[in-house]
């Protein structure tokens, strides 16, 4: 050893119990000033990945069904001294697309960042599944991701890159009991996510996906109320540190994945999942 | 100010080319970094450069008393060991019926028996404290090609090491978190190594990138990015999972 060092006895804590740590969002220059759009953002996981883009020097543009929830998370970012509006959303709808594009560009200018977020999931065994839960889940959770790239591509074509991510799901990755119809429009966003990306690439336009375990949002907690001993089993058994993560850590994922520090990354699948892709 | 701040890190092949880019930003970032290398020239040179916050550690990490003597010295002068990095690698592409068994050894034992006995002592050594153990896998794994052949085959094993390690460490409640970078072709001597000796650098680039959607081959920021992300409170709800920083070219 060149130069002994004699350690100072500081107290250190670390992974998921660590609630104190800074993480270094705000150090990464790479969103200052970026343009996200983030879908599904008045509650849960499109929250959460609001407050994080927000607190990396993001100015977002939060979307959703719910008015009320949606200034929610602008109140939450402003007195964080973010920067964020809120503009009323149906990700079905292509109409609602165009719109929620345009007024983007004419607030803020550009569409750095698309994060497609909005998503639901329908818990129930495959002989109880019916054509239309199928179709619901696919407009849902394919069909609105697909009509979101579609809407930025020509924005990012244009200024010359861009970065869209889509919330995805170990169930998109794996077969699970009772997923059936859920399993499989993640699924099919996931392949959608690679298309994307290798059309993008020249354009300098990186296509990911984040693939989120179990995390601890209002929507699952309904779930748990409703369905508690299943979900709870599931938590129990597929999770090797039987811990749900938070909206942020998602949000984190998505931060890096967004900056100037991925820009080698595209067409990748980031699981942060507690494990269970690995169990 | 980032999150690795004071934390302690041991970074392997650290005075390679993607290895120091590691421990450079690590440093930069507040953690102090021991440089475990088999190039002592270079390793102190590093570790001169950067200043305060590394230290050069001679250390052959296919050694299993090397790893002992290594972490027992981290322990007792700096009091914990917070990151590992299992980052040393071997490269020497070769077609199926030129592959000698010593060969295929020596990739092994470089690219694989080091992560298995660096997470083995790592894990010993971290479990007081918690922390993140990154490995070193790469991009050659799902895409071998017919050359890659040993180090493809070592880097998969290092794949599965990574999950087994993470599932060891939650079932056990250590708080020790463990994932896997996948680099794909990146700017090192380990990389031009392989370009032919009439060919020049430019033709070698351009062979190298034709399968790479992106249009360019990595830099070792890149993947010093990457590793900073996974040991970093950013990733604190992942683990045993697998982060590919390859340009777009296994997709």
């Amino acid at each position: 050893m060149t130069t002994p060092r004699v350690f100072d006895g500081t107290a250190l804590e670390h992974g998921n119990k660590s609630t104190q740590q800074t993480p270094r969002l705000l150090e990464m220059c790479g969103l200052d000033s970026k343009v996200a759009i983030i879908t599904g953002a008045t509650s849960g996981i499109g929250r959460g990945c609001a407050e994080a883009f927000a607190a990396a020097g993001a100015i977002v543009v939060a979307t959703g069904r719910k008015k009320a929830q949606g200034a929610k998370t602008v109140r939450l970012i402003e007195k964080n001294g973010g920067a964020a509006n809120f503009l009323q959303q149906d990700v079905t709808n292509q109409q609602d697309w165009t719109r929620v594009v345009k007024q983007t560009v004419e607030m803020h200018g550009k569409i750095d960042v698309l994060v497609n977020n909005a998503g639901d999931s329908v818990i129930r065994p495959l002989e109880q599944l019916d054509g239309a839960t199928m179709r619901f889940l696919i407009g849902i959770n394919l069909n609105s991701p697909f009509l979101g790239i579609k809407a930025v591509w020509p924005f990012m074509k244009e200024a010359g890159g861009g970065v869209i991510l889509n919330t995805n799901s170990v169930a998109g990755q794996m077969g699970t009991a009772v997923g059936s119809a859920y399993n499989a429009s993640k699924g099919a966003q996931g392949a959608l996510t690679k298309v994307a990306a290798i059309e993008g690439a020249p354009f300098n336009i990186r296509v990911n996906s984040v693939h989120p375990g179990f995390i601890l949002t209002e929507g699952m907690k309904e779930t748990l109320q409703r369905n508690s001993n299943t979900l709870q089993s599931m938590i129990n058994s597929m999770v090797p540190t039987r811990e749900t993560g938070r909206p942020s850590h998602i949000g984190y994922a998505m931060v890096y994945l967004a900056s100037d520090a991925a820009r080698y990354i595209t067409g990748v699948e980031c699981n942060v999942d507690g494990g269970i892709t690995a169990a | 100010m980032g999150s690795v701040d004071k934390k302690v890190a041991l970074v392997t092949g650290g005075a390679g080319g993607i290895g120091s880019a590691i421990v450079e930003l690590l440093a930069q970032n507040g953690a102090i970094v021991i440089i475990a290398d088999t190039d002592h020239n270079k390793g102190y040179a590093l570790a001169e450069e950067i200043g305060q916050q590394a230290v050069y550690l001679p250390l052959d990490v296919t050694v299993e008393n090397q790893w002992l003597k290594a972490l027992e010295t981290v322990l007792l002068k700096f009091g914990q060991l917070n990151i590992l990095v299992n980052n040393a690698g071997f490269l020497e592409p070769s077609e199926l019926d030129e592959t000698s068994l010593a060969l295929w050894q020596q990739t092994m034992a470089v690219n694989a028996n080091s992560v298995f006995l660096g997470c083995k002592y790592g894990v010993k050594a971290m479990k007081k404290t918690g922390g993140a153990i990154v490995n070193m896998a790469s991009a050659a794994v799902p895409r071998p090609g017919t050359t890659f052949l040993a180090y493809a085959a070592a880097k998969a094993a290092v794949i599965s090491l990574t999950k087994t390690v993470a599932l060891h460490c939650a079932h056990n409640n250590y708080d020790i978190r463990c994932n896997v970078v996948l680099p794909g072709a990146v700017d090192t001597n380990m990389l031009r190594n392989n370009k032919k000796q009439d060919q020049s650098d430019e033709d070698f680039i351009s062979n190298v990138i034709v399968r790479y959607p992106i249009g360019r081959i990595g830099q070792p920021a890149d993947i010093a990015e990457a590793v900073l992300f996974l040991v970093s409170d950013d990733s604190a709800f992942m683990t045993g999972a697998e982060l590919r920083v390859d340009g777009g070219s296994t997709i």
